[in-house]
């Protein structure tokens, strides 16, 4: 009977090794499906956060304005902060006739629509159609024609992988009106200022107009420039003075220019005085605005006048 | 005699254990595959659930004009499916959703980085609060006449 005791014994260990390993593989399949399921979530989570991140990325650090002339809105959007490429995927736009008009990448080509992108090596792309790819620091000029009645709202709506945002387009003819009406500072509080990228700015004299009489032929005189950069809560200002010989008509170049959300300039008129007689030339930009961009060359033509 | 049937008793321990061990992993790649279709069925539920949930719709203008409300929006890197409008908190069947030159009635799915209008007729020229329900959520809008 003793060998029966013990092959009894035998049987339930056998029993319980084998109920132990069958209930152990089964808890490890359940855990591995487990595993398996949270690490989904996880990444779920992670992708949500990311497309959260970079829209809100892209609202802060691409600009866009627009100018409405002769029937067609030219719309500037710039980004020399925002370190990605991106697309612009949609324009929408609200008339004052109550009417609207959007683009996108089901619209097709339309022969309206003219983008033209520059790219940062200089190099020029022009499309009539949706999406347009955006490379780090290219600029577009988007120009839509035949429009009949003034823009109330512009928006465009860019895309970077999964996110999208939608970028505000502001009145260029307002921001400069009201610049010029109640003065530089503290007027259009910047919702944009870009930080730690440079850029120059060169002005030049392209032309010197004398009217009644011949140019002086023996004075000498100088000219400035005066920049105001606007930021959130004060003004920075760069001046640049030049000495003007006759037919001489030197650039003034600000090089490293920080970039901001826009800067507005202001130049000098020169006086060339005589004997019994002085010159008086005002130049033509007086003033203007420069917006964040790449390198930006601004053309002056002085008008000179008997004083 | 004693040791035939302790050889015996080894053999079948062995005989069992590794008969256990096939039916262990028969049975870990039945449930492996069993949970596993639960958890991709699971998964895939819950993918769309998240996917609807993750659909986002991006505001791009909104006007009134003529008796009209329009509401542009981007439909997002999902496509949305747009369920109703709410002007004022109140719900409006008046409207429909314009895309590509076609006019929809609601409920309707846009495709991804679209811009859809959508226009409700019958509107108070008065400045209004706009809600637009979708499966991700609602998104809101002022619309004041133009």
């Amino acid at each position: 009977m003793q060998w029966q005791v013990h092959h009894k014994k035998s049987q339930s260990a056998i029993v319980g090794t084998i109920i132990f390993i069958i209930a152990a593989f089964i808890i490890a399949g359940v855990m591995l499906s487990l595993i398996n399921y949270n690490q989904d979530v996880l990444t779920t989570q992670k992708n949500s956060i990311q497309v959260q991140q970079m829209a809100s990325l892209m609202e802060k650090d691409i600009l866009a304005y627009y100018n409405y002339t002769n029937n067609k809105i030219y719309i500037n959007v710039s980004s020399m902060a925002y370190p990605y490429s991106y697309y612009i995927s949609g324009i929408s736009i609200i008339l004052k006739n109550g009417s609207y008009i959007t683009f996108d990448q089901y619209s097709r080509v339309s022969n309206i629509l003219n983008v033209i992108v520059k790219y940062a090596n200089g190099n020029q792309k022009n499309y009539n159609y949706l999406p347009v790819s955006m490379n780090p620091n290219s600029s577009a000029l988007i120009i839509i024609n035949n429009i009949n009645s003034n823009p109330l709202g512009i928006s465009i709506s860019v895309v970077n992988g999964k996110s999208i945002a939608v970028i505000p387009v502001e009145n260029l003819q307002q921001l400069i009106s009201s610049l010029i009406a109640r003065g530089v500072v503290n007027v259009v509080p910047p919702t944009k200022v870009v930080y730690n990228k440079y850029f120059n700015v060169t002005f030049s004299i392209i032309s010197m107009i004398w009217y009644q009489g011949i140019p002086p032929s023996y004075s000498n005189s100088t000219w400035s420039v005066s920049m105001y950069y606007q930021t959130l809560s004060s003004y920075v200002l760069i001046k640049g003075n030049y000495y003007h010989a006759h037919s001489y008509a030197p650039n003034i170049t600000f090089s490293n220019v920080p970039s901001g959300y826009y800067y507005y300039y202001n130049v000098s008129n020169i006086i060339f005085p005589g004997k019994n007689y002085y010159y008086i030339c005002y130049p033509d930009p007086s003033s203007g605005i420069i917006l964040v961009n790449q390198n930006t060359l601004v053309n002056i033509t002085y008008n000179c006048y008997f004083g | 005699m004693i040791n035939k049937r302790a050889v015996s008793n080894i053999v079948a321990e062995i005989m069992m254990i590794l008969i256990t061990l096939a039916v262990g992993f028969t049975l870990i790649v039945y449930l492996s595959s069993a949970a596993g279709g639960f958890v991709s069925l699971t998964n895939s539920n819950s993918n769309q659930a998240q996917l609807a949930l993750q659909q986002y719709i991006v505001p791009m203008g909104s006007y009134i004009s003529n008796g009209n409300l329009y509401f542009i929006f981007n439909s997002g890197p999902l496509g949305v499916q747009i369920n109703g409008v709410y002007i004022n908190s109140t719900i409006v069947n008046t409207c429909s959703i314009l895309f590509n030159k076609t006019s929809y009635s609601l409920s309707h799915y846009i495709p991804p980085d679209a811009v859809a209008v959508i226009k409700c007729t019958n509107v108070k020229p008065v400045a209004s609060l706009v809600t637009v329900s979708y499966n991700g959520g609602e998104v809101y809008a002022m619309a004041s006449p133009s």
